[in-house]
C-alpha cells in the first residue's frame, strides 16, 4: 500500500510538473508537499500515540486526503497540500503499525522500501494517477478489514535485549539516530545517470529491503559492518555502480535506525517514526546547497550505529 | 586522477609501517590483531584522504585535518571493539597514540621531503 500511496502523489505532481513551463514554481509545489508530507509526520505521529485506536479510522481519512489530492479541477497548491497530508496520514498511521506489531527489522524494512519504487513509478509516468488510486482504494479495505486494532498496552512493550539508560541519554542516543537519518538524506545520490529511469527508486528499496532482511539474519553488529564494507567498496569504485553501492549501503541504516529510535521512546513509535521521516527533509531541501563528502556520510553513519548499538543492544554488544 | 590514487595508496601504506608496530609494542601480538589493524588503517586513511580535498566548506586545511583525526581515532577504535572486547580503555589509549605517532612523523615527513 505504501507503494501505491506514495504513486498516487508522485503521478499527480507528475502530471503538473509535465505542464507547468517555468521551474521555480515546480520547485515551490515539491517543497510544499514535502513539508507536509514529512515534515508533519512528527506532530501527526504524537497526535496519533495518544488515540492508538484510531488506526483504522486514520487510514481511511488518509486515502480520502489522497483520493481528493487527484481531483483536477483544484488548484497545484491545493493539491500538494490534501496529497501531502493523506501521504503523511498514511507514512505515521503504517510506521507506528510496524514498529508496534513486530520487534524485528524485515517488516520495517518491507514497509519503508516499497515507497520509493511507488514514487518512481508516479513520478515517471509509468503508471497514471487512477489505477493507482483504485488499488490503493481496494488495499484501503483491505487494511481496514485486516488490521489489528492495537491498544495503549502494545505501546508498552519492551524488549528485555536492550540496556537500561537514563532519558537524558536516551535522548542523546535519539538526536545522534536522526543525524544518521539526515545524512542519509544528503548521501541519496542525486547525480547518477542512467538509461533504467528506476534504477535509483530500485536501488533505494532494495537497500531498505536488504537492511531488515540481513539484520535479522546475521544481527546488527555484522550488518552496521557489511554497511561500512559495501558503502567502502562502492566508494572505492569509479562511476555508477560505485554510486549504486553507496547508495545501497546508504538506504541499508534505514530500518536499523528506525528500529533503535523506536526502542528509546517505545510508548512513541508514532512520534518516532515521524520524527524520522521528517529528517528526510533537510536532504531533499539542502542537498545542492550543502555538499558532504560521502566518505564523510559514511563513516558518521557508522560511528552513530555502533555508538546506539552498544548504548542500546545488550545481546550484540557487551561492555568488558 | 591516478597520481592522487597513488599518493592515497601510498599515504596508507606509509601509516600501517607506522602504526601496525606501534600497536604490536603496546602489547597486541595476536597476528589476527595485527592484521585487522593493518586493514582498518588502510580504510580509515583511504576514507580521510580522499575525503580531506572533496571537503569544500571554508575551513582551513589543518581545521579539517584536526576534525579528521579524530574521526578516524573514533572509527579506528569502533571497528577494532569489534575485533578486541577486552580492556576498552586501553585499546583506546593505543589508539589514540599510534595516530599521534602517526601524525608527528608523517609531519616530519612532509616537511623534510
Amino acid at each position: 500500500m505504501h507503494l501505491l500511496v506514495d504513486g498516487v502523489c508522485g503521478a499527480v505532481l507528475a502530471i503538473y510538473a509535465i505542464k507547468e513551463p517555468h521551474l521555480e514554481p515546480i520547485i515551490f509545489y515539491f517543497g510544499l508537499y514535502t513539508i507536509f508530507a514529512f515534515g508533519l509526520q512528527g506532530p501527526v505521529g504524537w497526535l496519533l500515540d495518544k488515540a492508538p485506536t484510531y488506526n483504522k479510522k486514520a487510514i481511511v481519512a488518509s486515502t480520502l486526503l489522497l483520493a481528493l489530492g487527484t481531483i483536477p479541477q483544484l488548484t497545484i497548491g491545493m493539491q500538494a497540500v490534501l496529497l501531502g497530508l493523506g501521504n503523511c496520514l498514511f507514512h505515521v498511521v503504517g510506521g507506528s503499525y510496524v514498529l508496534r506489531k513486530y520487534s524485528t527489522y524485515s517488516e520495517l524494512g518491507l514497509f519503508v522500501s516499497s515507497g520509493a519504487i511507488g514514487l518512481g513509478l508516479g513520478l515517471y509516468g509509468i503508471i497514471s494517477v487512477w489505477p493507482l488510486l483504485a488499488l490503493a482504494c481496494l488495499f484501503t479495505g483491505l487494511a481496514v478489514k485486516n488490521m489489528q486494532e492495537l491498544t495503549r498496552e502494545d505501546l508498552t512493550f519492551s524488549p528485555n535485549v536492550l540496556y537500561e539508560n537514563s532519558s537524558n541519554k536516551l535522548l542523546g542516543i535519539v538526536a545522534l539516530l536522526f543525524g544518521c537519518i539526515v545524512l542519509r538524506g544528503f548521501g541519496s545520490g542525486n547525480v547518477l545517470e542512467s538509461s533504467f529511469i528506476m534504477l535509483l527508486p530500485c536501488t533505494f528499496a532494495l537497500g531498505k529491503l536488504l537492511g531488515g532482511f540481513v539484520c535479522d539474519k546475521i544481527g546488527y553488529k555484522k550488518t552496521v559492518l557489511l554497511i561500512l564494507f559495501i558503502g567502502f567498496v562502492g566508494l572505492k569504485i569509479q562511476g555508477l555502480y560505485g554510486g549504486l553501492l553507496f547508495v545501497l549501503a546508504s538506504n541499508m541504516t534505514m530500518p536499523l535506525t528506525l528500529r533503535l529510535a523506536h526502542w528509546c521512546r517505545i510508548g512513541a513509535p508514532g512520534l518516532m517514526f515521524g520524527l524520522a521521516a521528517s529528517c528526510l527533509v533537510p536532504g531533499t531541501i539542502f542537498k545542492d546547497l550543502i555538499s558532504l563528502p560521502p566518505q564523510l556520510i559514511l563513516v558518521l553513519q557508522f560511528l552513530i550505529l555502533v555508538i546506539a548499538g552498544f548504548a542500546l543492544l545488550k545481546k550484540e554488544y557487551q561492555y568488558g | 586522477m591516478d597520481n592522487l590514487v597513488l599518493e592515497i595508496t601510498n599515504a596508507a601504506l606509509l601509516t600501517i609501517i607506522i602504526e601496525v608496530p606501534i600497536f604490536y609494542i603496546c602489547g597486541y601480538k595476536k597476528a589476527s590483531q595485527l592484521l585487522t589493524f593493518a586493514l582498518v588503517n588502510y580504510v580509515s586513511n583511504t576514507l580521510l584522504n580522499d575525503a580531506l580535498p572533496a571537503y569544500t566548506a571554508t575551513l582551513g586545511y589543518w581545521t579539517k585535518l584536526c576534525i579528521g583525526e579524530l574521526l578516524v581515532i573514533a572509527f579506528e577504535y569502533a571497528l577494532m571493539l569489534h575485533v578486541i572486547s577486552e580492556d576498552k580503555n586501553r585499546l583506546l589509549k593505543t589508539i589514540c597514540l599510534t595516530n599521534i605517532i602517526s601524525i608527528i612523523l608523517g609531519l616530519v615527513l612532509l616537511f623534510n621531503f
